[in-house]
């Protein structure tokens, strides 16, 4: 069953992927806490452990083109469990729907809207990512190139504004904590921002047209871009706050207040707060179309432009109730978070993945993927 | 705020429901009304004011049941 009929090229699926990484840049605050501006290391051993990861999401692509992870858990473990796991999954899309809702929902109130009441910048933002749902995934993907393109612009402007701060002292000395420190904030990086490109194994379907090598060259191309504004953006972080870069919630929209170069480049943080909303709302729009699409397809309905609204309404009232306020959702993001997310992320995948292996799936070989000629 | 919360999912009703409804779509008018109740009960509570226990208070403590989670200092 497709339930969504829209086709995107490989490149679109590649951008969407970039910019889908890119838009964790937010996410760096969950680990600045605990490995303050020794960060960059599990940063690097976080993005090596999440090539295999993202190896074996690009291989479910090539062996089930045509379906959608939910298909194949109802393939690998039969209808019943399938659904099961299913039902699991659509929790799990939706709780990640309604973290980053809830982050964009705070930095907006924070940083560009104070006096607004949250639960409307919410409403608001929900009902543009409704619109684009119902459109298709043509429509929710379109921009990602741009914006992907964008979002490099910003980073790479916000260096050389600070180049003049950048002190490379600040990312020594290495090696100074304890251990589990390191391993804490490597399971971090590896599962929240990394790993969620889990979501993508939804959207497969709709990449139409490309080889075995094309599939691979846009997962790891995409990966590799959203990889190296991670790295600029928390290296640019480290280099210019230093030692106190674990006290801030937002070290980025930090950084960018130090540029001062005359009257007329100061304030500058608000390009930090227009790139951190669009980077969030592409998120939040690909997250709900995810959503939909997993809601209709153990539903069994291809109608999913019509369960878009009430899945996003729902998405609005059932954020606020996870966390009280950033600085829990900052404790939960660094103790629990990353066992749960990688529960799904990791863990069911990849016993998916061994189990798919030893049955032989998929039976049709002529449906997976081909080899360029 | 309860009146435009009611109003608001009125609306959402005419909006999607009526249509499946019309071409007789069984498993989504299944599927909308299951996130319909949900959305309405979770949009009257905030309504009103209620406070309603977090999911990942649950997660958070069936991970330390079990002994796996990272300590806070």
């Amino acid at each position: 069953m497709i339930i969504d009929k829209s086709h995107v090229s490989g490149t679109r699926f590649m951008f969407t992927i970039a910019f889908y990484l890119q838009s964790s840049a937010l996410l760096t605050s969950f680990i600045s806490g605990i490995t303050e501006q020794e960060s960059w290391i599990p940063a690097i051993f976080g993005i090596l452990l999440s090539l295999p990861i993202i190896y074996m999401f690009r291989t479910f692509m090539v062996k089930f083109p045509d379906k959608n992870f939910l298909q194949v858990l109802e393939m690998t473990y039969g209808r019943v469990l399938g659904k099961i796991m299913g039902l699991g999954y659509i929790g799990f899309f939706i709780n990640l729907t309604s973290l980053n809702l809830l982050d964009l929902g705070e930095f907006t109130k924070l940083a560009i809207l104070p006096l607004t009441p949250q639960l409307l910048i919410t409403l608001l933002c929900i009902l543009v990512c409704v619109w684009a749902v119902r459109h298709g995934f043509n429509v929710v993907s379109r921009y990602g190139s741009i914006f992907t393109l964008i979002e490099f612009a910003i980073v790479i402007t916000s260096l050389i504004l600070l180049s003049n701060q950048i002190e490379f002292s600040n990312l020594i000395p290495v090696f100074q904590l304890p251990l589990i420190k390191y391993v804490q904030t490597t399971h971090i990086v590896t599962v929240i921002p990394l790993s969620e490109l889990v979501v993508f194994l939804m959207i497969t379907p709709c990449v139409k047209n490309i080889s075995k090598q094309q599939a691979t060259k846009y997962w790891f191309l995409g990966a590799l871009m959203g990889f190296i504004v991670l790295m600029l953006t928390l290296l640019r972080d480290i280099t210019v706050l230093g030692n106190s870069l674990h006290l801030f919630s937002l070290p980025g929209m930090v950084s960018l207040r130090l540029v001062n170069l005359g009257e007329a480049l100061s304030r500058i943080e608000i390009i930090f707060a227009v790139g951190l909303t669009l980077l969030l709302f592409f998120k939040i729009t690909i997250l709900l179309y995810v959503s939909t699409i997993a809601v209709a397809q153990l539903f069994g309905t291809t109608q999913y432009k019509n369960i878009a609204l009430i899945i996003g309404v729902f998405v609005v009232f059932y954020a606020p109730t996870l966390y009280p306020n950033s600085v829990a959702h900052t404790n939960s993001a660094r103790t629990i978070e990353p066992f749960v997310h990688g529960l799904f992320e990791i863990v069911l995948p990849l016993l998916t993945f061994i189990i798919a292996a030893i049955l032989k799936l998929p039976k049709d070989k002529k449906s997976m993927l081909k080899q360029e000629a | 705020m309860i009146l435009i919360v009611i109003v608001g999912f009125i609306i959402i009703a005419l909006i999607d429901l009526i249509p499946l409804i019309k071409q007789r779509k069984t498993l989504a008018i299944v599927a909308f009304s299951v996130f319909f109740a949900l959305a309405l009960t979770y949009g009257l509570l905030n309504a009103f004011d209620v406070e309603v226990p977090s999911i990942m208070k649950a997660w958070k403590s069936f991970f330390e049941w079990l002994g796996i989670a990272y300590k806070v200092e």
